[in-house]
C-alpha cells in the first residue's frame, strides 16, 4: 500500500512535469515564430540566421547528440555489461574536439561562401552538381529515417513509462484500447492502448512545435533539453553514490557478481494465475540460494498433461549478499502466492557464466559472443566511430552551419567537451550502483533508466523529483526528432521543391516547409504503429549508414580542391552501399537483422574506407571540377588553386 | 560586428585571459578584414591535422593501455581500484579524459585562430 501511494506521488509528479514542460516548449516555438518577422524565411526558420552564439550552438549540438540512446539504451549497456562500457564510450574523450572541429569551421565558411542552407545543397554548389545534390538527398532521408522511427519509439516508451500510473493517464489508455481492439492489423487481445496513446501525443507535439518555431525554436528547445538532462544526471548521480555507500562499495559488489542464466519455471497451479513482469520466486537449501525472476506478464493455467506450465525467468545462480539482501525487500513488497515450481535452465552466458569479475573487466560478459561484449578490435572500431561518425551526421552539420563566428565555435567545443564529461561519466558511475541496488533487471534492461530514477526518489523521500528526472530522456529524444524534422524539412523544401520551383514566394515555401514536417511526422507514426524489434539495431544502421555515406565526401569536398563531382557521388553511394551490403551479409549469417562484423571489424570502418578509396579512385577517372569553384572556394596560392 | 571588452575585442581579450599571451602573437585575425579563402582554408586544414593527430595519442593510449590492462583482469573477483573505479578504468580512461579535456581547452582557447566570417551572397536556391 505504501508503495503503491509513492508510485501514485511520482506519476502525478511526472504528470506535472511533462504538462510544465510541453508548455515551456511550445511558449518557446511561439517566440521563435515573433522572431522570424522581416527576415529571410529560408535562412531564418532553418539557420536561424546563422546567428548562433556559444550557449545556443554548444547546448543544440550536445542536446542533438544525447539522443535517446545516451538515456535508454546507454544505461541499460552500463547495466549489463559493467565497468566495460567506459571503453566502449571512450572514444567520446575526443569527440568534442574531433567531432565538433574536424569540418566545422570549413563547413560553415563554405557554407556562408555558397549560401548554402542544407548539406546537399552545399555539396551541390561547391561542386557545381545538381546530380551531387540529388544523390546526397536521396541518401540522407533513407537513412535519417531510420533514425527518426527509432527516436519515435524511445519518445512514446518513456512517456508511457512516465505517465503509466496517472489516472487520467489509465482511463484514456482503457478508451483508446477499447476503440482500437475491433481494428485490422494493429487491434486485438493484446492492443497496447498506453503506446498508441503516447505515441500520438509525442508526435503531434513535436511535429507541432518544430514546424511553428523552425530552427530557432528547436534550439531555444534544446538549450532547455540540455540543461535538464545535465540537473538530472547530477542529481541521480548524488542519489546513488548517497544510497549504495559509496562508489568502491559499488564496484566491489559488482566484481562479486556472475551474469544470469535464462530457463524457465514449471508451475502447477489449480487455477489460473497471473504473474507479473519482474516478479521474484526463491529456491534454496542450507547451502545456496537461488533466485529466479519473471521476463514479461504471463498467465499460468493448470496443466492438462501434467508437468506444469512454464514461465520464462532470468535465474541470479550466485547472489551475493547486496543482491540478496535488494532482492528480499522487493520479495517483501510484492503480493505473489507461494506455488510450487522446478528450474530448467535453458541457456548461460557465452562469456563470462558462473565467473566473478566479468562486470568490472574487458570484454565484458556476453549472452550470444564467446569472445565477450567488446573484444580489442571492437574497441578499437567503437573508438574511431564515436568521433569520425559524429562528424559525418547531417544533423550535426546542420548545426555546424549556423554558429556566427570562430570564437563561439572554440568556446563552444570547451563547453561541450565539460557537458559530455558531466553526462557520460556519471552515467557508467549511476548505473553500475544500478546493478546492487536493483538487480534482476536484465528482464527488460531498457526501463533501467525510469526504474533508478523512481526507486532513488522514493527512497530519498522525495518521490516527486521523479518527475524531473524522468524528463531527461525525454528530453533527450525530443531534442534529436525535431533536429531530424527540421533536416527533413530543409532538404525536402530546399533541395527538392526549390530546385523545381526556384521563383516560389516565401509564403509557399513556408507551407511547403510545413507539410513536408507534418508528413514526415505521420509517415513515422504509421511506420511505428508496429514497431519492430530489431530498433536498437536500425539506429546503428540509420547513423552508420549517414556516416558511411558522408563523411569522407564531406571531409574532401571541403579539404582536397581536386575532388571532382562524379567521385563525390560515388564516394557517397559506395559507402552507403557497403553498409547495405554488410547488413545484408548479417542478416543472412545470423537470421536477423544486423551488421556482419568482417575480420571482427564494425561495418562503420568497413564503410568508410570503401567510401574513402572510391573517392580518391574515381577523381583519376572523371571530369575535374569547374576551375572558377575550386579558386572560390579554396584560393589561390602561388598562381594554383588551394594547395591542391 | 562585434562587442567590446575593456577596451579589446571581445576575443581577443578572452585569448588573453585565457593564455596569458599577447593577442598579436596568437594571429588573430581582423574581424573587419575581408576573409581570405586561400589562407583560411590552409589554417583549416592545419588545425584538422592537429584533431587527427590527437585523435591517433589517445587512441593510442586507451587502446593500448587498456588492452593490455583491462583484458588481463578478466574473470577476477578482486578488482584493484582508485577512487572506486577499476584501476583499468582509471589510468585507461579517466586519466586520458582528464588530459583530453585540457588539450582541448588549450587547443581551443590558445591554438586555433579565428577567421573573419564571409559575407552571405544573395538567396539563390
Amino acid at each position: 500500500m505504501i508503495l503503491a501511494t509513492t508510485e501514485a506521488t511520482a506519476g502525478n509528479a511526472a504528470l506535472v512535469s511533462f504538462c510544465i514542460y510541453t508548455a515551456v516548449v511550445f511558449a518557446l516555438a511561439w517566440l521563435a515564430s515573433r522572431k522570424r518577422a522581416g527576415k529571410s524565411f529560408m535562412n531564418e526558420y532553418f539557420l536561424g540566421s546563422r546567428n548562433l552564439g556559444m550557449w545556443a550552438f554548444a547546448f543544440t549540438y550536445a542536446a542533438t547528440s544525447a539522443s535517446g540512446g545516451s538515456f535508454m539504451g546507454f544505461p541499460a549497456k552500463i547495466y549489463t555489461y559493467g565497468w566495460v562500457m567506459a571503453l566502449w564510450i571512450a572514444g567520446y574523450i575526443v569527440v568534442p574536439l574531433v567531432a565538433m572541429g574536424l569540418i566545422s569551421k570549413r563547413l560553415n565558411q563554405v557554407a556562408r561562401k555558397s549560401g548554402s542552407i542544407t548539406v546537399p545543397e552545399m555539396m551541390r554548389k561547391r561542386l557545381g552538381s545538381p546530380t551531387v545534390g540529388q544523390v546526397a538527398t536521396v541518401l540522407l532521408v533513407f537513412f535519417q529515417f531510420f533514425f527518426l522511427l527509432a527516436q519515435f519509439k524511445a519518445g512514446a516508451k518513456i512517456m508511457t513509462t512516465l505517465l503509466g500510473d496517472v489516472g487520467v493517464f489509465i482511463a484514456a489508455k482503457d478508451t483508446i484500447e477499447s476503440v482500437l481492439q475491433p481494428l485490422p492489423w494493429i487491434g486485438g487481445s493484446g492492443v497496447d492502448g498506453a503506446y498508441y496513446l503516447c505515441l500520438g501525443v509525442f508526435a503531434v507535439s513535436v511535429v507541432a512545435y518544430t514546424a511553428w518555431g523552425g530552427f530557432r525554436a528547436v534550439v531555444w528547445t534544446d538549450m532547455m533539453q540540455g540543461a535538464v538532462m545535465l540537473v538530472g544526471v547530477v542529481i541521480l548521480l548524488g542519489l546513488a553514490l548517497t544510497q549504495v555507500g559509496g562508489l568502491a562499495n559499488a564496484t566491489r559488489e559488482v566484481a562479486k557478481m556472475v551474469p544470469p542464466e535464462e530457463g524457465v519455471l514449471r508451475m502447477e497451479v489449480n487455477a489460473k494465475t497471473k504473474l507479473s513482469q519482474g516478479a521474484w520466486f526463491k529456491l534454496e537449501t542450507d547451502e545456496w540460494v537461488k533466485y529466479f525472476r519473471v521476463k514479461k506478464d504471463t498467465e499460468v493455467s493448470p496443466a492438462k498433461g501434467g508437468g506444469g506450465d512454464e514461465v520464462d525467468v532470468i535465474c541470479l545462480p550466485q547472489p551475493t549478499d547486496a543482491e540478496v539482501k535488494a532482492i528480499e525487500k522487493q520479495m517483501g513488497q510484492q503480493s505473489v502466492a507461494a506455488i510450487p515450481f522446478v528450474y530448467q535452465k535453458e541457456s548461460d552466458y557465452k562469456y563470462g557464466a558462473g565467473k566473478q569479475g566479468v562486470y568490472v573487466s574487458a570484454p565484458g560478459p556476453s549472452s550470444t559472443e564467446a569472445q565477450g561484449f567488446l573484444p580489442v578490435m571492437m574497441a578499437m572500431c567503437f573508438f574511431a566511430f564515436w568521433p569520425f561518425a559524429g562528424s559525418g551526421q547531417p544533423s550535426y552539420m546542420a548545426r555546424q552551419m549556423a554558429f556566427k563566428d570562430t570564437v563561439t565555435l572554440r568556446r563552444s567545443i570547451v563547453f561541450v567537451m565539460i557537458y559530455f564529461s558531466l553526462i557520460y561519466f556519471p552515467l557508467i558511475i549511476i548505473f553500475t550502483c544500478g546493478r546492487v541496488l536493483l538487480p534482476g533487471w536484465e528482464i527488460d534492461s531498457d526501463r533501467i533508466m525510469p526504474e533508478m530514477a523512481m526507486f532513488l526518489t522514493s527512497n530519498a523521500g522525495a518521490p516527486w523529483l521523479a518527475g524531473l528526472l524522468l524528463a531527461a530522456p525525454f528530453a533527450a529524444v525530443m531534442s534529436s526528432v525535431d533536429s531530424f524534422l527540421l533536416l527533413f524539412s530543409s532538404t525536402i523544401t530546399r533541395d527538392v521543391y526549390q530546385q523545381k520551383h526556384p521563383d516560389a514566394s516565401e509564403a509557399k515555401l513556408k507551407k511547403v516547409s510545413y507539410a513536408v514536417t507534418i508528413i514526415m511526422g505521420v509517415l513515422a507514426v504509421v511506420a511505428m504503429l508496429k514497431p519492430p524489434q530489431f530498433l536498437q539495431d536500425l539506429i546503428v544502421f540509420g547513423s552508420g549508414g549517414l556516416a558511411a555515406s558522408f563523411l569522407m565526401p564531406v571531409v574532401l569536398m571541403l579539404y582536397w580542391p581536386r575532388l571532382t563531382p562524379m567521385s563525390t557521388v560515388a564516394g557517397m553511394v559506395s559507402g552507403g552501399f557497403t553498409i547495405g551490403v554488410i547488413y545484408l551479409v548479417g542478416f543472412f549469417v545470423h537470421g536477423k537483422f544486423g551488421g556482419f562484423p568482417l575480420l571482427g571489424l564494425h561495418p562503420f570502418i568497413w564503410a568508410v574506407a570503401v567510401s574513402a578509396l572510391v573517392s580518391v579512385m574515381a577523381v583519376r577517372f572523371s571530369k575535374p571540377t569547374d576551375p572558377e569553384l575550386v579558386e572560390k572556394y579554396f584560393g589561390k596560392v602561388d598562381g594554383r588553386p588551394g594547395i591542391g | 560586428m562585434r562587442g567590446v571588452c575593456g577596451g579589446l575585442p571581445c576575443a581577443q581579450s578572452f585569448f588573453v585571459a585565457s593564455c596569458g599571451r599577447s593577442a598579436n602573437r596568437l594571429r588573430m585575425a581582423d574581424f573587419n578584414q575581408r576573409a581570405d579563402t586561400g589562407a583560411s582554408f590552409r589554417q583549416c586544414l592545419l588545425e584538422l591535422k592537429w584533431m587527427v593527430a590527437t585523435w591517433v595519442v589517445f587512441f593510442a593510449w586507451v587502446i593500448g593501455y587498456s588492452s593490455v590492462a583491462g583484458y588481463a583482469v578478466a574473470e577476477q573477483a578482486e578488482v584493484q581500484m582508485v577512487w572506486g573505479i577499476p584501476r583499468w578504468v582509471f589510468f585507461g580512461w579517466l586519466i586520458p579524459l582528464g588530459a583530453a579535456n585540457v588539450f582541448t581547452v588549450w587547443f581551443c582557447l590558445c591554438k586555433m585562430q579565428d577567421e573573419p566570417m564571409e559575407e552571405l551572397p544573395e538567396d539563390m536556391p
